[in-house]
């Protein structure tokens, strides 16, 4: 290795881990112009899904089609390698339906990785990063760059860390302890130390992954089967139709004796021998977890899912473990259909470093660092779909700082983006956290099918958005204030054809006979129109409340806002704001705690200065 | 959360709860015109200018108007002054009017509730006065001694309100939103988990529990209704024989020629109210009609009933007795109506002491203090009205009974908690009937349904003064095995 400056690169915007997380940030921020180089300790595990072989289901399935919306890369890869696609929740309202998809993973992670490759702006490199570099300078500290493995140094004035599980990560398997992010793979402790250095709080959180069986070992007749939709719905805006042919997954069922045994071999499990002590999530519990916290269910549903069309690795949804590998095995010789089956990975649970998000802006930046940024499991989240989201926003908001645009931060009656990144900033996590439907005030508004339309504009705005993503996004606006206008001006039954449609019972196909200049209108310009009319006494109601929250956005707090010295501010409101240091009296109304008290001192000194003298 | 928006036009007693000779209500906010215009007719013909524009600016963006007041189908138009400050020349620098009206809290509270039937709310402790300094009319260290009470007052007095009302609301709203939780989470956990293997709650189980919180949450209602919201406040009401000497006796002790005073039986029909100031209390005084067994007609059954609903919501009941009259019989008519009142909550004034003799005192004394209930506690005190004699230690009598009586509960507070509390529940009663009528219908949507229920514990948050978070997911968490 050469000594010192010569191995220095000089880039705009440096994202760390090339996971779902980071490919979207490198993507999101090289689509705004900026010169991005996304470092990764493995090129052949770009974009890889490291636990379940699927994109997309309730809430999730909604950030898909928000991260399309606004250019990202989620949408049209699982669209390309999607192996089978499911439109959950369609016997609810429109707000509920939910795309999921399984994809065939390498595929998938191969999709991601060339569309990178593709990208302008972008260098995509192999190297692990070992050391942060940070200066401060007149008591202010920017992040300057990273050190890598053999002492090169990749400069830049925005880093973003997307590193996953990856930080000081062990993994357990009964008593087995392996250090490692991933099966098979290593891990890093010089970003930790780096981290504590800089003087974050770092805590650690657990998750887990089930065993992978040999699909020509299990003996699917004795399951039930689960086909795709008979007509798949893409996830991304761009995808006209999908053609691929689907494949089935499988479901079987725990049973008494499982359970038995699990329970016999309790002492032997890391999260109960207190081998593991790190908090896991609670919607996403081992098949342990499930046994003791509801002893009187007598079966558990699990969901054979195929890891792809050219492998035979199955991937048991549902019996997430880290039981040791012998118990594994003979869990499996009691369950239907799985009694000869054959594992092909061990299930493990993994503990790992993540940063506390409070110490973020809604940027993703850090309070306390200018110009660094994390995203994903760093953040204390799970799921690939909450990962990508925030990459994206991260990666975009590095981009749009330097460029000295506004920031990306969605609102909460936006995107369930905004929801997902409100919550990590304001409220901390004390668990992995997922996102849900229920966390989402202004669930009825945040439809899956009207993502291009609450956020392509706002993409457009940022600069985010590619001529043909914008050109098809008008094209469909026209349509649906065309078909609007029709349903306007014809009667149906005496009344406006709109106000006939409201009726919960009635159709666009039975619009569609009625009028038939409606045929022209394609299903996503029905949809659009239908369900706009059919929800709009509830979005009006919601619309309100927005407005409310909306007036409070606008009392933006200054990030150094002295609030020690706020004299009739209650101790437990100085320090909660202290911490959080949110961006606005909305933010301030959301951090546990505060009251509207609280709000109304912030109120009068915030507006303080800029009083007018209106008294003659 | 967010009731602190300056956009919102709200409304507040602004003269104090306990009854005054004038009562005043304030509204203030950009609807504070349009709602105000709703709720009057002018008596006058034109709108007058307290002042012209070049003796005094200020007092000439003022409008006084004689009018007419809507105090809703019960209790119809009253008559009453009112003020109008078209613009931002007000004290909140908001367009704001005053209602001046006769100072009884019932009329007090009708007007309340016209204007948050208009789109008005209720003003939180201490909101007119931020209003006032966002619009500078303080500086912050004048703004500093309410702000820095607002946190302790406004918490302090809502859960001592919320207590009193129809009998502590705390807890049955505590109650309800738990039920609702309960429906909620197993609709959410549906909506959330739809591929889990888990048995979600049918539309009619739904049903049913809905059915049962509105069915609380009506019977709350009524509960607000019938304990009057004076409930608990420190009051005094005066009753007795018809010519017993009530009125006089009411007239001494404010000094002031409020209640029409006659020495013809039963002149006062209804009740008239005024305060009784003394040091930091204000007591409100009432003069009821008498109390009498033979009946007149239909207009004083009306004011014996009005009696009686008085004399529950008081503090303390004074019963005024004619010295000259027999005793023992007017020692059975006290029993007899004020039986139903606690004794310590019972007073008893022997007036017109200057007509009867040393002789007839004695006999009083003597019976007095054989039917109280507690011997070694002087429970009466002998005035004259005519003379003023006794009439200093029998006020400074009461006000010490009523500010025992009442020291541990929160004054002032009562009605417009009582007010802010009808309000949420009727939104709260709306919104379930709304998703009632879902789980109906064909195609039932969780969805909306849920919708429905989140603005029912909203509502319901806003009665107890709580902000809930994240317990939704921690019952569905507990309640349903989730997770593939």
């Amino acid at each position: 290795m050469n000594s010192l400056p010569a191995c220095r690169y000089e880039f705009d915007v440096i994202v760390v881990g090339a996971g779902h997380a980071g490919t979207e940030a490198a993507a999101a921020a090289a689509r705004l112009g900026a010169k991005v180089a996304l470092l990764t300790g493995n090129l052949d595990t770009v974009g890889q899904m490291s636990c379940n072989p699927a994109i997309g289901g309730v809430a999730k399935g909604h950030v898909v089609r928000e991260i399309d919306a606004l250019g990202g890369l989620m949408g049209q890869a699982i669209d390309a390698t999607g192996i089978q696609f499911r439109m959950l929740n369609q016997r609810k309202g429109p707000a509920m339906h939910s795309p999921r998809a399984q994809a065939d993973k390498k595929a998938y992670q191969f999709d991601i990785k060339r569309r990178i490759e593709e990208t302008e702006n972008l260098s995509l490199c192999q190297e692990l990063v070992e050391d942060l570099i940070a200066e401060e300078v007149q008591g202010t500290s920017y992040i300057r760059g990273v050190r890598v493995r053999g002492g090169a140094e990749f400069r830049a004035p925005a880093v973003v860390l997307t590193t996953g599980t990856f930080l000081q990560a062990i993994m357990h398997t009964g008593e087995a302890k392996t250090a490692g992010g991933r099966a098979g793979e290593g891990t890093t402790s010089g970003i930790s130390q780096a981290l504590l250095r800089l003087g974050f709080r770092v805590e650690r959180f657990k998750t887990g992954t089930p065993p992978r069986l040999l699909s020509r070992s299990i003996d699917y007749s004795q399951t039930e089967r689960q086909p795709g939709d008979e007509d798949p719905q893409p996830f991304s805006f761009l995808t006209g139709k999908l053609t691929q042919e689907q494949l089935p997954c499988w479901i079987t069922y725990t049973n008494q004796q499982v359970h038995d045994l699990i329970r016999e071999n309790l002492h032997r499990a890391p999260m109960y021998s207190g081998q593991i002590r790190t908090c896991g999530p609670r919607y996403c519990p081992s098949i342990e977890d499930k046994i003791v916290r509801f002893a009187d269910k007598t079966q558990h549903q699990l969901f054979l899912e195929p890891e792809g069309r050219f492998t035979q690795e199955v991937y048991v949804n549902g019996i997430s473990t880290s039981l040791p590998r012998d118990v594994q095995d003979a869990i499996l010789r009691l369950i239907p259909g799985l009694q000869h089956a054959q594992i092909m990975r061990y299930g493990y649970a993994v503990e790992y470093d993540f940063c506390p998000p409070d110490q973020l802006f809604p940027t993703l930046e850090t309070k306390s660092i200018q110009g660094l940024y994390f995203a994903g499991q760093i953040n204390g989240t799970t799921g690939y779909e909450e990962a990508g989201g925030q990459g994206l926003i991260a990666g975009a908001n590095a981009a749009l700082k330097l460029l000295g645009r506004p920031a990306l931060i969605p609102r909460r009656d936006e995107a369930y983006l905004g929801v997902l990144v409100d919550d990590l900033v304001t409220r901390g996590v004390d668990e992995p956290y997922r996102l849900f439907t229920s966390r989402a005030e202004f669930r009825l508004m945040l439809r899956q099918d009207n993502a291009d339309r609450r956020l392509t504009p706002l993409g457009h705005q940022l600069g985010m958005i590619s001529n043909e993503r914008w050109q098809a996004f008008q094209t469909k606006e026209n349509d649906i204030a065309r078909a609007k206008e029709l349903l306007e001006a014809k009667r149906v039954e005496q009344q406006p054809a709109s106000k006939y449609l409201r009726r919960p019972e009635v159709t666009w196909d039975e619009m569609k006979q009625r009028i038939p200049e409606l045929q022209e209108f394609s299903r996503t310009v029905a949809e659009q129109v239908e369900y706009d009319i059919k929800y709009e006494g509830y979005v009006v109601r919601q619309t309100q409340q927005v407005e409310r929250q909306l007036r409070l956005s606008t009392k933006r707090l200054p990030a150094d806002f002295p609030y020690e010295t706020i004299p009739s501010l209650r101790t437990e409101a100085k320090q909660k704001l202290t911490k959080i240091k949110p961006a606005s009296l909305d933010q301030a109304s959301r951090i546990s705690g505060i009251t509207p008290s609280d709000l109304a001192v912030l109120l009068a000194y915030l507006e303080q200065p800029h009083r007018r003298k209106t008294d003659a | 959360m967010l009731h602190w928006n300056t956009d919102d036009t709200i409304c507040a007693i602004a003269s104090g709860t306990a009854a005054a000779l004038r009562g005043i209500v304030r509204l203030s906010g950009p609807q504070a015109i349009a709602i105000g215009e709703k709720l009057t007719r002018s008596l006058a013909n034109s709108p007058r200018r307290l002042a012209s524009e070049s003796l005094s600016p200020k007092a000439a963006a003022i409008e006084y108007r004689l009018c007419e007041i809507d105090l809703g189908n019960r209790l119809g138009w009253v008559e009453g002054e009112s003020y109008w400050w078209r613009t931002t020349k007000s004290y909140t620098g908001q367009p704001s009017v005053e209602f001046h009206l006769l100072g009884s809290l019932p009329l007090l509270e009708a007007l309340l509730s016209q204007c948050c039937r208009f789109g008005a709310r209720m003003a939180q402790p201490g909101e007119f006065t931020l209003r006032a300094f966002l619009a500078g009319r303080m500086d912050l260290s004048q703004a500093e001694a309410v702000l820095g009470v607002i946190n302790a007052r406004g918490e302090f007095e809502l859960h001592r309100a919320l207590d009193q009302l129809a009998g502590g609301l705390a807890k049955p709203v505590a109650k309800i939103r738990t039920d609702l939780i309960h429906a909620l989470a197993h609709l959410e956990a549906g909506l959330d988990f739809v591929e889990e293997d888990i048995e979600f709650i049918s539309a009619a189980e739904l049903e049913n529990l809905l059915q049962h919180s509105l069915g609380q949450i009506q019977t709350l209602q009524q509960q607000i209704e019938t304990r009057n919201v004076s409930f608990g406040s420190s009051k005094i009401v005066l009753v007795g024989r018809p010519n017993a000497g009530k009125s006089s006796l009411f007239n001494a002790l404010i000094s002031q020629d409020r209640a029409i005073v006659s020495d013809q039986r039963g002149t006062t029909r209804d009740y008239v109210a005024a305060t009784l100031g003394h040091d930091n209390l204000d007591v409100e005084l009432v003069d009821t009609a008498g109390l009498d067994d033979s009946l007149y007609s239909e207009i004083d059954v009306e004011s014996q009933i009005r009696t009686k609903n008085q004399m529950q919501q008081a503090a303390l009941v004074v019963h005024v007795v004619d010295a000259a009259c027999e005793v023992d019989d007017e020692l059975a008519f006290i029993k007899a109506s004020t039986d139903s009142i606690d004794h310590a909550r019972r007073f008893i004034v022997v007036n017109k002491l200057d007509v009867v003799n040393d002789d007839v005192i004695e006999r009083w004394k003597i019976k007095l203090t054989e039917i109280a209930a507690n011997p070694s506690e002087r429970a009466y005190v002998f005035v004259s009205t005519r003379t003023m004699r006794g009439i200093r230690e029998l006020k400074n009598q009461l006000v010490e009974r009523v500010e025992a009586l009442t020291s541990d509960e929160g004054l002032g507070m009562l009605p417009t908690t009582a007010q802010r509390c009808r309000d949420s529940l009727q939104r709260c009663a709306t919104a379930l009937e709304g998703a009632i009528q879902m789980t109906r219908g064909i195609g039932m949507h969780e969805e909306l349904v849920a919708a429905e229920i989140r603005l029912a514990m909203e509502e319901l948050g806003w009665i107890a003064g709580e902000v809930y978070t994240d317990d939704l997911l921690d019952r569905i968490f507990s309640q349903f095995c989730i997770g593939k």
